[in-house]
């Protein structure tokens, strides 16, 4: 019985964000195609990359979070015989997969891009770090929109979570083991980038395991 | 109704709020409010705009705690799945996905429980049979609440909780549903069932309570509650002048159509006597008891 209930609701999320979903994987693949043009060609690919990584984030925090506590869906939600972890842990394991999903095939498809088409890959560790931020800032605004009742206050933390890409690649590019090497036609994988990136997706994952902590303890839903 | 197991089982209290405070920051929202609902009844619980309704509900359901006394459900704490196994809801103002077809909904809705109707039952049942191909989000307001509705029976309540069920039904739509109510309290459902339309608790409820203030300010039968209005409505056809009949102490209130005098008094014989005198030839005369809606009037009002 748990297990099904669980599924439902996890299933019922993901259909609803399956559309976003595809969206940013085809975005994904408009951008590989993007790169074919030359110089401006990659420039172009890896600002709709860039776009195609974080919409899931945003679309699932606004739309799937605050949108279900706005329109009160939750509420019907949480009438239905589901306990308050199987809620809350069955909408962040909706929200984990919509992003991740997205997040891993973009991913691997601009890894193998890189790989197969004769294009510099001294980038390939700066992107690398990029995309483990993506997933950091996603658990920063899945807190955020979570825990805050305030619409205002989830606005502005999109905002803010999405500024923070460019101080986040300027930031990265001030690491030696990273910047040195951007412009190199090869990567250079060294232990930091691994290291930093490893400590991007730890941490990540400890914001959703106190989140689903704290929210599983949650006693008032209005 | 003639299941023995079922009469055994009638006045039992099924959700319970015992002395229960509930503040939204300032606004005191519950004030030492105790309530029953008891098994096989439907409650029609009243009261004006804020009067605590909905709060009372949520502590029932487990959506908000109190912040002192203690809410039941079933016999156990209202946030417990077991509890929740045995109820349904139809909630207000509440959206659902609307890209999903009604049948998807109620097939979702009822794969949380563990015996629930089949969608096409639960979608007969209802009366939305002709909905279930629909997508939620193409339907009018009143279609959506019989899709909630079906959507709170499909997992065969024991207690089902309907917050203003009937707005924006059309009249066929809303005897459908009242019918559908009528028989599931004779298979043994209870029913907490809030609304401002006055004549559906009339029609529906066993036993009313009135909110006003975050407080129960009376509790009874429909009979019982229009009981505590003393006053009495009269009508006749008659010469006397509604300038006169407000001559008369005991009259409330004297307005006319055009063929009827309309008096509301708290002494009907007096009244009576006094008409009687004055127009020996009237005609029509019919005194009734003051209504639900009169008794929720004086009583709301007296708690203002």
């Amino acid at each position: 019985m748990s297990a099904s209930v669980f599924r439902s609701y996890v299933q019922k999320d993901l259909f609803l964000a399956t559309p976003i979903m595809i969206g940013a994987v085809v975005c994904g693949i408009i951008s590989i195609g993007l790169v074919h043009l030359g110089s401006v060609g990659v420039y172009a690919a890896l600002i709709v990359m860039i776009c195609a990584g974080a919409s899931p984030a945003v679309f699932i925090c606004m739309y799937s979070i605050l949108g279900e506590r706005k329109e009160r869906s939750n509420l019907f939600a949480m009438s239905l015989p589901i306990s308050t972890y199987q809620y809350v842990f069955g909408k962040l394991t909706a929200a984990c997969i919509g992003f991740l999903v997205p997040w891993a095939v973009l991913a691997l498809g601009a890894f193998l891009i890189f790989y197969k088409l004769p294009v510099p890959g001294g980038v390939l560790p700066a992107g690398l770090l990029f995309w483990g931020f993506t997933f950091l800032q996603f658990a920063g605004m899945l807190a955020v929109t979570m825990l805050s009742e305030s619409e205002a206050l989830v606005v502005a933390a999109v905002v803010v979570f999405n500024v923070s890409i460019s101080f986040y690649i300027f930031l990265i590019m001030h690491i030696p083991a990273v910047g040195s090497h951007v412009n190199g036609r090869v990567a250079v994988w060294s232990p930091v980038v691994f290291e930093v990136f490893a400590g991007e997706l730890l941490l990540a994952m400890l914001i959703i395991a106190l989140l689903l902590v704290r929210l599983a303890r949650k006693r008032d839903f209005i | 109704m003639n299941d023995p197991k079922h009469f055994e089982e009638r006045g039992r209290v099924l959700a319970e709020l015992n002395g229960v405070r509930k503040r939204y920051g300032n606004v005191t929202a519950l004030d030492a409010l105790d309530l029953e609902v008891r098994s096989g009844e439907l409650l029609a619980l009243l009261g004006p705009n804020g009067a605590g309704k909905s709060t009372a509900i949520a502590l029932l359901l487990g959506l908000a705690q109190p912040d002192a006394g203690r809410a039941t459900l079933l016999g156990r704490p209202p946030l417990e799945v077991a509890s929740r196994r045995e109820i349904g809801v139809m909630m207000q103002e509440v959206t659902l996905a609307p890209e999903l077809r009604v049948c998807e909904l109620v097939e979702l809705a009822a794969s949380y429980y563990p015996n629930p109707l089949s969608v096409h039952e639960a979608l007969a049942v209802s009366g939305t049979t002709p909905l279930g191909a629909r997508p939620y989000g193409k339907l009018s307001g009143g279609q959506k609440r019989q899709a909630q509705f079906a959507i709170a029976i499909c997992g065969r309540p024991k207690l089902l909780f309907l917050d203003e069920p009937t707005v924006g039904l059309d009249v066929q739509a809303r005897e459908t549903m009242w019918s559908t109510i009528r028989a599931l309290i004779g298979q043994g459902c209870s029913i907490v069932l809030t609304t401002h339309y006055l004549e559906e608790a009339e029609a529906l409820a066993d036993r009313v309570c009135v909110l006003a203030g975050g407080r129960l300010i009376a509790s009874g039968s429909v009979d019982e509650i229009r009981s505590t209005v003393s006053r009495k409505q009269i009508r006749c056809a008659t010469s006397v002048s509604t300038e006169s009949a407000r001559q008369w102490p005991e009259v409330l209130k004297a307005t006319r159509d055009a063929r009827h005098l309309h008096l509301t008094a708290v002494d009907a014989e007096t009244t009576v006597r006094h008409l009687l005198a004055a127009d020996p030839a009237l005609r029509d005369l019919e005194v009734r008891q003051a209504g639900l809606a009169e008794a929720f009037a004086e009583l709301t009002k007296e708690a203002a």
